[in-house]
């Protein structure tokens, strides 16, 4: 496993809010109360209502698309790590991994990782 | 000790692996796209952000329905991605997501299931393939203590 390594200009993302997840639980069709409702989250033991692992995984797409304006992107894939809660600032790091492969992570401001993105550009299939 | 009725339909996961969803199907439309767009950040520029893929998981909603797994128990593992074509407005996009494997882990206090869900996205129902996805679901039990 080679070491993640940033040499691409990192972004801090703002604040994660509810508005924020219910407009993205509307526009992606995903029902999952515990996104959306604080007593649902409990309910399911977690400490609040949490982030949908695919905002964070299509911010990253996005960030990926900016540094790479044009690439063509072939494959993307996405480890979940930790949770996202209400409140929290993510920040995107990025490693250009070379030949068309391009490396990120959402870390919190306390330095745990939430999600790894790996992403191979070049020819579709 | 008897089990209850959840923990009998999760154990019973694993024995049915092969099954698949119905086909789902939905146009790929320009309002519903700038919409995911601003929700994710992404330019309102008439392209479809290749995370589109993401409201195809309706398929997989329908499989854990059908299993009996519901979807506040459960915590996205793993999402992968391969873009074999472009996605465009006024696409006919198809999906049909299949029980691919289903592995039980016990730990000390929990039993921990991980599903992994196929997902075939085509141009028509019976059209071009225009992506994969393959997601990991993850299922917690609590062992009784």
């Amino acid at each position: 496993v080679r070491k993640f390594e940033p040499n691409l200009p990192e972004l801090e993302l703002p604040p994660v809010t509810q508005r924020e997840l219910c407009d993205y639980a509307a526009a992606s069709g995903d029902p999952n109360p515990i996104h959306l409702d604080p007593a649902a989250a409990s309910r399911a033991g977690l400490p609040g209502v949490i982030a949908h692992g695919m905002l964070i995984a299509s911010k990253m797409v996005e960030r990926a698309r900016v540094l790479r304006p044009g690439a063509d992107l072939a494959r993307a894939q996405f480890r979940f790590k930790a949770m996202t809660l209400l409140g929290d600032r993510l920040i995107l790091k990025a490693q250009d991994g070379g030949e068309g492969r391009l490396e990120l992570q959402a870390v919190k401001a306390d330095g745990t990782v939430v999600c790894t993105a790996a992403f191979q550009t070049g020819p579709k299939g | 000790m008897s089990s209850s009725p959840a923990t009998e339909s999760r154990s019973g996961v694993t024995r049915r692996v092969g099954e698949s969803s119905s086909l789902h199907r939905e146009t790929i439309e320009s309002q519903a796209v700038a919409a995911f767009a601003r929700a994710i950040g992404a330019p309102l520029d008439g392209t479809v952000p290749p995370t589109w893929l993401t409201r195809g998981r309706q398929g997989e909603f329908e499989l854990l329905q059908k299993l009996g797994v519901p979807l506040s128990s459960v915590l996205h593992g793993e999402q992968e991605y391969e873009w074999l074509g472009t996605l465009r407005v006024g696409m006919d996009l198809c999906h049909v997501t299949r029980l691919a494997e289903a592995v039980v882990k016990r730990g000390s206090k929990a039993l921990l299931y991980f599903l992994k869900l196929d997902t075939r996205f085509t141009d028509g129902p019976e059209g071009r393939p225009v992506a994969c996805g393959r997601t990991v679901i993850v299922l917690r039990e609590e062992l009784p203590s």
